[in-house]
C-alpha cells in the first residue's frame, strides 16, 4: 500500500497491445456505423431524402427517426434527447439519420449523400440572447445564499464590480467516442463501451432494445481518456449499435471521426460570472453577490448537477460572511455541455479567483495575502492545524521513487516555518461561523499550513520582487506571477449515487480475481484498487487480476466520476476482501488453534499464534472445508446530507487541497505567453499510489491551464462550431507545459475515515491551472494602471486586449 | 498493382486502392491495432509509424500516408518497436519506469516518435515530440522518459530496417513515376489525375472530405524531383524535397527560415509535407509561400513538350503567379509544379524553384518580431521551445 507502482497496463500501453474498444477483434459481418448530421442549428426537417444513401457502395441499413417506434432516448436525466432527430433541429450537429455499411470508411462515405432540407429558424446560441429570450431549464434561477449580501455590501470599505467570460473546453479525449455490439441468442446484448457509466449504457441499451437491464451486458475495459466526456456521451452510439445489432443480428460497431465527435458530443459548459464584492478596510471580504450564466446547450444532460457545483465552488477557500450566488442554467442551441473534470468547480472557482485579484488590484495588495487573509479558518485537532505549519515528508512516501519521477517533495524544515496569526496574515476565528454558503461546516481546512509551505518552498515574495523589477526594465515582455489555492469538495451532489459494489473470488490456487463498479480511463483506478486488494491478503501484486469493468459481475454502478474512483470502489473491494479475509481467518484459526481474530496476512503468509502457512495453503484449506471464496462488498459515504433545492446540507464527504503557484511571460506586442515555471503542493492525503496521484496532478494541471489559456472554441453566427478537429482547436502540446515544473504531495492522512485515509485526486488539481490564468492577469496589469480584467481563454487576443485594458485605452 | 514494402521486418505485397491510408490498412487488413487513430488529420500523432528508406528512419503520420507512399520502403509500427523476443526497447521501458502512459492511447505513437528520435540521436525531445498529443499526463513524465532513455544504446534489432532495404524490389508503375519526364507523359495523359507528394494536405481530402480521387499518382519516387543544389548565389530545391530537409538545409544559411519551417507542422508533418506539394495546393494557410514570396522565389514550371519533343522548363514563373487560385486551380492541367524555391535565377537543373541566397535578410526573432529584451530572456526560450500552431487545413 502507498507504494508508486506503475500503471498496471503501461506494459500493454507502450507495447501496443492494451485494446480499445476499436482494437477488438470482430466477427466478419460487423457493421460499421455513421450519423448523418444536421448542418442547422435550429429548424424542422421538410424534406429528407435518403435514396443516395441506400443506394451507396456497402450500406447495409439506413434509418431515421420514422423507422424508430419509440426513437430511443439518450439522455442521462431528462428524457430529453431522441437518438435521431424526431423532425425539430436542436443543434448544428444533431444525428438525423444512422447508417449501417460494412466499413467505418463506407459508412461516413454513404452518411454524407444524404439530401437534408431544413427550415431553419433563428437560433437561440449565445448568453445574450438565451437571456433575452429566457431560454433557460427549471422555471429560474437557483439561488444559493448565506446570511444578508445587500448590507455586507452597503458597510463594506471597498466594493469591486465586473464579470469574467469563461470559454468552454473540448474534452478531446484521444481515443473518441465508440462502442461495439453483439447481439447473443434470446434477444441479449453484450455492449463493449467506451464509457465511463457502464450501468447507464445497460440502462439506456435495454430501453431502447425493450428488454429488461438483465437482458443487456455491458463491458469496459479501459477508455482512451474520459475526462467526463464519456459520462453520458457515449450513450448514442451504444444504443444505435445495439439497435442495429438486434435488426440485423449482426455485430454492429461505432466511432466518431474527431471531426463528428467536436460537432455532436457536449463539452465543458462556458459561463458568465457576474460579481459585485465588499471588502473592510483590511480586505477581509464582508459579502459577495454572484451571478452564474451557465451555457448549458440544448438537453439538459448533466447541467443541473454541473451549474450547482459551480454555485457549490464559488467560495473556493474563502470564508464570506455573506453571500449569494444565483445561477441561470441557460438552453441554446449548441452541443448539450456535459461532465468534465471538475464538472462545474472550475467555473465557479474562476469567479471567487478573478474577485480574489480584482480585489487586490484595486487595494493595491499582494494577491496572495488577500487570498490567506479570506482563507477559511484552519482545522483544528490535527498535526498541521495552523499553527506553525511544517509539511513533514511522511513516513510512507518513498522520496528515491519520486525523486526518479522527477518531483520534488517540498522542504520546508522546522527553521523555515513561519508562524501563522501575525498581522501579516490573520487566521478568522472558528467562532465567526466557518461555514459555506451552502451552510457546510468546513472542519479540515488545511491551506494555510499548504500555502505557507508553497510559499517558502518556492520563494514567492523573492520571485514576486524579481518579477517586478523585470517588469521595470522590460517594455516588451512581462512577466506575471500568481499562488492560487483550491479546495474541492469530494461527493457526488446527487447523494444517492456514493454507493459502490465489488465482486472479489478467490481461486484455490490462490489466486485473485477482482472486480467492481468503476472503470479504468488512465487515472490508475484498477491499480490503486488492486493495491487495496493485495494488502488485505498480504499477498503481492502478481497474485490479483484485474479485470474489466462488467454490469454482469457488479450492478447499479455509479459513473466513474466526482473523482470518486478510488474513494468508493477502494472501499467496496476491501468489504469483499475482509469478508473472505475472515473465512479463510476462521478455518486457519481452527487448524492451528488460535484465535481468529488474531490471524493476520502478510508477506504471503497467513499467520495465527506462533505459526503460518502461505497464503495459497490456507486458501487450499479453506476451500477443503467447504468455505466460499467469493464476496461481494459494498460501500456507501457516510456523513453525507443535501438538498439541492435550499442549497443546504452537508454534500461532501471532505474536501481535497491544493496550491499551485505559476510564473508566466507575455508579449505585449502579440500576445503571445508561456508558463515559466509552476510549483504544486497538492494534498493526497495518504497518498495510495504516489506515482499515479502525481500523474493525476501533472495531467490535470495542464489540462486546467489549457482550458484557461489556448482552448477556445468558435461557433460561427449559424452555430456552427467551427473549431472541430486538432487542426483548429489547440490542446496544450509538449512544450506548452512548464518549463519548470515542480509537484508535491502534501502527505497528511485525511481525517475521514476514507481507504487506507488517502484523498480523492482525479479533479481537483486540474483547478491548479487557474494559477496559470491569475499569473497572466498579473502580468497583463504589470502594463499600466487598470485593472486589465483578463477573459478567458487567455489566448493571445485576449492577452492583448486585457495589456489595451490595463493601459487605459478603451 | 502490388506495393511492396517491409512491414517490421516481414516483405509485404499488397494490392490495394492507391488511396487506402496506411493506418486503414494496419487495423483493418491486418488487425494490427497498436497503431491508433486520434484524429485522422495528421495533427495528433497517435497513428506514428516509423519509415526507413535510403535516406534514413522517420516518423510519419499513418492516417495521411497512402500505401503507394511505402513502396520500396520499411515501416515499423509500435508493434515492431520492443525485440522479436519481447525485450523492450529503451524508450518502451523508459515510459513504464517515468509513468508516461495513463490512458495509453496516445502512447504508441510516442514510443515509435521516441524510438525513432532515439535512432536518429535526437535529443531535442520537445521538437520530436511537438506532433504528439496527449491528454492525461501533462507531457513531464513523457519528456522524463525521453531523457532517461536517451543514452541507452540502440537496440540492434532497430538498425535492421534499413540493412534489409538494399534487397526490397523497387516496383515500376505508371503512377509511381521514377522520373519526371514519365511522369510528365503519364500526366499529359491523365489531365484529371490528382498528384500526390506528401499527402498531408491530399490526405485529408481522403479521410475528411471524403473524396474519390482517382486517378492518382505519386511523385515521391521521382529522383529528379528532389535534392537541393546550391551555390554561392542560388539555391535551387527540388519540388519534392520535404519541409524537413529544407529546414535541415537551410538552417545554416538562413536560421530565421529555418526556424519558421521548425514551427511548421510537427515533425511527422515536416517529415512527408514536401515544397511543390505546399505551393501547388494553395493551402489559404500558406505557411512556406509566404516567405518564399517575400525571398523573391521563382518557380519553374514544366509541362509536356510537342509530340516527340523532349520535355521542357517553363522558365522563371513568379511564384506569386501560381497562387490565384486555391488548390492549383490556376494551372492548366498538364502542368505541374516540380519545384519551389529560388533566391535568384541561375541555371538551375531541372525540376527545381531557385531562390537567391538571402544575404540581405537579417536574421530576425519569428517568435515576436520584437526587439529582443538585453538578458537571457525567456524570450531565448520561446524561440527554442514554443510548439507550433497545428497546421491549419481544412477538408
Amino acid at each position: 500500500m502507498h507504494k508508486p507502482l506503475p500503471h498496471d497496463a503501461a506494459r500493454l500501453h507502450v507495447t501496443g497491445a492494451a485494446r480499445y474498444v476499436d482494437d477488438i477483434p470482430t466477427p466478419v459481418d460487423c457493421l460499421h456505423l455513421a450519423f448523418g448530421l444536421s448542418t442547422v442549428a435550429k429548424g424542422r426537417i421538410t424534406a429528407l431524402d435518403l435514396d443516395a444513401v441506400r443506394a451507396a457502395e456497402g450500406v447495409v441499413a439506413v434509418l431515421s427517426a420514422e423507422d424508430l417506434s419509440p426513437n430511443p432516448d439518450c439522455s442521462p436525466s431528462n428524457h430529453d434527447e431522441p437518438l435521431l432527430s424526431d423532425g425539430t433541429i436542436h443543434y448544428a450537429g444533431q444525428p438525423i439519420f444512422l447508417v449501417a455499411a460494412t466499413s467505418h470508411l463506407l459508412a461516413r462515405k454513404a452518411a454524407a449523400k444524404a439530401r437534408i432540407e431544413i427550415a431553419g429558424d433563428t437560433p437561440i446560441l449565445t448568453i445574450d440572447e438565451a437571456i433575452a429570450a429566457d431560454s433557460r431549464f427549471e422555471d429560474g434561477p437557483r439561488i444559493y445564499a448565506k446570511g444578508d449580501v445587500e448590507a455586507a455590501l452597503a458597510r463594506a470599505a471597498h466594493v469591486v464590480e465586473g464579470r469574467i467570460e469563461i470559454g468552454g473546453q473540448e474534452h478531446f479525449y484521444l481515443e473518441g467516442q465508440s462502442a461495439l455490439a453483439l447481439p447473443q441468442e434470446g434477444g441479449d446484448m453484450v455492449v463493449q463501451s467506451s464509457s465511463q457509466h457502464p450501468t447507464e449504457i445497460q440502462h439506456k441499451v435495454a430501453d431502447a432494445l425493450g428488454v429488461p437491464m438483465h437482458a443487456v451486458r455491458v463491458e469496459v475495459r479501459r477508455m482512451g481518456g474520459g475526462f467526463g466526456g464519456k459520462e453520458s456521451q457515449g450513450n448514442h452510439l451504444a444504443i444505435a449499435c445495439a439497435l442495429v445489432a438486434a435488426r440485423t443480428g449482426c455485430p454492429a460497431k461505432m466511432r466518431y471521426d474527431r471531426d463528428d465527435d467536436f460537432v455532436v458530443t457536449g463539452k465543458r459548459h462556458d459561463a458568465r460570472i457576474a460579481y459585485r464584492a465588499g471588502v473592510d478596510a483590511e480586505g477581509k471580504i464582508t459579502g459577495i453577490d454572484f451571478t452564474h450564466y451557465i451555457r448549458c446547450g440544448w438537453a439538459m444532460d448533466l447541467s443541473l448537477p454541473v451549474a450547482d457545483r459551480a454555485m457549490l465552488h464559488a467560495d473556493n477557500a474563502y470564508l464570506l460572511p455573506a453571500a449569494r450566488i444565483t445561477s441561470h442554467r441557460l438552453k441554446t442551441n449548441t452541443q448539450s455541455a456535459t461532465a468534465f473534470r471538475g464538472f462545474g468547480g472550475p467555473q465557479g472557482m474562476v469567479g471567487i479567483e478573478r474577485v480574489m485579484d480584482h480585489i487586490a488590484h484595486s487595494l493595491g495588495m499582494d494577491p496572495l495575502a488577500l487570498r490567506r487573509l479570506n482563507y477559511y479558518a484552519p482545522a483544528k485537532g490535527t498535526a498541521k492545524d495552523g499553527e506553525a505549519a511544517v509539511a513533514t515528508p511522511g513516513g510512507r512516501l518513498d522520496t528515491a521513487d519520486l525523486a526518479g519521477r522527477g518531483s520534488v517533495k517540498v522542504e520546508t524544515g522546522a527553521g523555515h516555518a513561519k508562524r501563522f496569526g501575525g498581522a501579516h496574515s490573520p487566521v478568522p476565528s472558528v467562532e465567526l461561523g466557518n461555514t459555506t454558503p451552502y451552510g457546510m461546516k468546513v472542519e479540515d481546512f488545511i491551506l494555510h499550513p499548504m500555502t505557507e509551505a508553497l510559499a517558502d518552498a518556492c520563494d514567492y515574495e523573492g520571485r514576486r520582487a524579481q518579477v517586478a523589477e523585470w517588469n521595470a526594465e522590460n517594455p516588451v515582455l512581462k512577466r506575471g506571477i500568481a499562488m492560487t489555492p483550491v479546495k474541492f469538495g469530494i461527493s457526488f451532489t446527487l447523494t444517492h449515487l456514493n454507493q459502490a459494489g465489488a465482486l472479489v473470488h478467490v481461486y484455490q490456487d490462490g489466486s485473485i480475481h477482482m472486480n467492481h463498479g468503476g472503470t479504468e480511463m488512465g487515472q490508475g483506478l484498477f491499480q490503486k484498487v488492486a493495491q487495496v486488494a493485495a494488502d488485505r491478503f498480504g499477498v503481492g501484486m502478481d497474485r490479483v487480476r484485474i479485470t474489466a469493468t462488467d454490469t454482469g459481475k457488479v450492478p447499479n454502478t455509479s459513473a466513474t466520476a466526482a473523482s470518486s474512483g478510488s474513494d468508493l470502489n477502494g472501499m467496496a473491494v476491501k468489504a469483499a476482501c475482509d469478508e473472505i479475509r475472515g473465512r479463510i481467518a476462521g478455518v486457519v484459526a481452527e487448524e492451528l488453534q488460535a484465535d481468529p481474530a488474531s490471524v493476520v496476512f502478510e508477506d504471503g503468509q497467513v499467520v495465527a499464534g506462533g505459526a503460518s502457512m502461505p497464503f495459497d495453503e490456507a486458501v487450499k484449506r479453506t476451500y477443503m472445508a467447504r468455505v466460499s471464496l467469493s464476496a461481494t462488498g459494498y460501500y456507501k459515504t457516510p456523513k453525507i446530507a443535501w438538498d439541492r433545492i435550499k442549497g443546504q446540507g452537508r454534500p461532501f464527504f471532505y474536501f481535497a487541497y491544493g496550491v499551485a503557484c505559476s510564473e508566466v511571460v507575455i508579449d505585449t506586442l502579440t500576445g503571445e505567453n508561456r508558463v515559466l515555471r509552476t510549483d504544486i503542493l497538492h494534498d493526497a492525503g495518504a497518498s495510495l499510489n504516489p506515482a499515479l496521484d502525481i500523474g493525476q496532478i501533472e495531467g490535470g494541471f495542464v489540462q486546467g491551464a489549457g482550458w484557461l489559456t489556448m482552448e477556445e472554441l468558435v461557433w460561427d453566427d449559424a452555430g456552427r462550431l467551427r473549431t472541430h478537429a486538432p487542426s483548429t482547436y489547440k490542446i496544450p502540446a509538449c512544450s506548452d507545459r512548464p518549463e519548470l515544473f515542480n509537484v508535491a504531495l502534501w502527505d497528511d492522512p485525511n481525517r475521514e475515515d476514507t481507504i487506507y485515509r488517502s484523498k480523492a485526486v482525479g479533479e481537483p488539481p486540474f483547478m491548479l491551472g487557474i494559477s496559470v490564468f491569475s499569473a497572466l492577469g498579473n502580468a497583463c496589469a504589470a502594463c499600466g494602471p487598470q485593472f486589465p480584467d483578463l477573459q478567458a481563454p487567455a489566448t493571445p487576443e485576449a492577452v492583448l486586449a486585457a495589456v489595451k485594458r490595463a493601459k487605459g485605452a478603451a | 498493382m502490388a506495393i511492396r514494402f517491409l512491414l517490421n521486418g516481414e516483405a509485404q505485397v499488397v494490392e490495394a486502392d492507391p488511396t487506402v491510408t496506411l493506418l486503414d490498412w494496419l487495423r483493418e487488413a491486418r488487425r494490427l491495432t497498436g497503431t491508433k487513430e486520434g484524429c485522422n488529420e495528421g495533427d495528433c500523432g497517435a497513428c506514428t509509424v516509423m519509415v526507413t528508406d535510403q535516406g534514413g528512419a522517420r516518423a510519419l503520420n499513418a492516417c495521411i500516408l497512402f500505401l503507394p507512399q511505402l513502396d520500396g520502403k520499411a515501416v515499423r509500427t509500435v508493434e515492431g518497436i520492443a525485440g522479436a523476443d519481447g525485450t523492450l526497447h529503451p524508450v518502451q521501458q523508459a515510459m513504464i519506469d517515468h509513468h508516461g502512459s495513463q490512458c495509453g492511447f496516445c502512447t504508441p505513437g510516442f514510443v515509435v516518435s521516441m524510438a525513432t528520435a532515439h535512432l536518429n540521436g535526437r535529443t531535442d525531445h520537445d521538437d520530436q515530440l511537438a506532433g504528439n498529443l496527449c491528454r492525461c499526463t501533462g507531457y513531464a513524465p513523457i519528456i522524463r522518459a525521453a531523457e532517461a532513455a536517451a543514452d541507452a544504446p540502440v537496440p540492434a534489432w532497430m538498425h535492421e530496417d534499413l540493412a534489409a532495404l538494399s534487397d526490397a524490389p523497387a516496383a515500376e508503375t505508371p503512377f509511381i513515376p521514377r522520373t519526371s519526364d514519365n511522369l510528365a507523359e503519364w500526366y499529359a495523359a491523365n489531365p484529371e489525375a490528382t498528384l500526390i507528394a506528401g499527402a498531408t494536405d491530399v490526405g485529408l481530402w481522403v479521410t475528411k472530405g471524403l473524396r474519390d480521387l482517382s486517378p492518382v499518382a505519386f511523385l515521391n519516387q521521382c529522383e529528379d524531383l528532389k535534392g537541393i543544389v546550391a551555390n554561392q548565389e542560388t539555391i535551387c530545391v527540388g519540388a519534392m524535397t520535404t519541409l524537413a530537409e529544407f529546414g535541415a538545409f537551410i538552417a545554416d544559411r538562413h536560421p530565421s527560415l529555418a526556424e519558421m519551417i521548425r514551427r511548421y507542422g510537427s515533425v511527422q508533418v515536416r517529415n512527408a509535407a514536401t515544397i511543390g506539394g505546399n505551393i501547388a495546393n494553395g493551402s489559404p494557410i500558406g505557411d512556406s509561400p509566404p516567405a518564399l514570396i517575400a525571398l523573391g522565389a521563382t518557380l519553374h514550371l514544366r509541362e509536356r513538350g510537342g509530340p516527340g519533343a523532349a520535355c521542357r522548363w517553363r522558365s522563371s514563373l513568379s511564384i506569386t503567379a501560381s497562387r490565384t487560385g486555391r488548390r492549383g486551380s490556376s494551372s492548366r492541367p498538364s502542368v505541374f509544379r516540380s519545384s519551389p524555391t529560388r533566391y535568384g535565377s541561375t541555371n538551375c537543373r531541372n525540376g527545381s524553384i531557385r531562390t537567391f541566397l538571402p544575404s540581405a535578410v537579417r536574421s530576425t526573432s519569428w517568435s515576436t518580431g520584437a526587439p529582443s529584451p538585453p538578458c537571457a530572456s525567456p524570450l531565448a526560450a520561446w524561440g527554442g521551445r514554443r510548439n507550433a500552431p497545428p497546421v491549419w487545413r481544412r477538408p
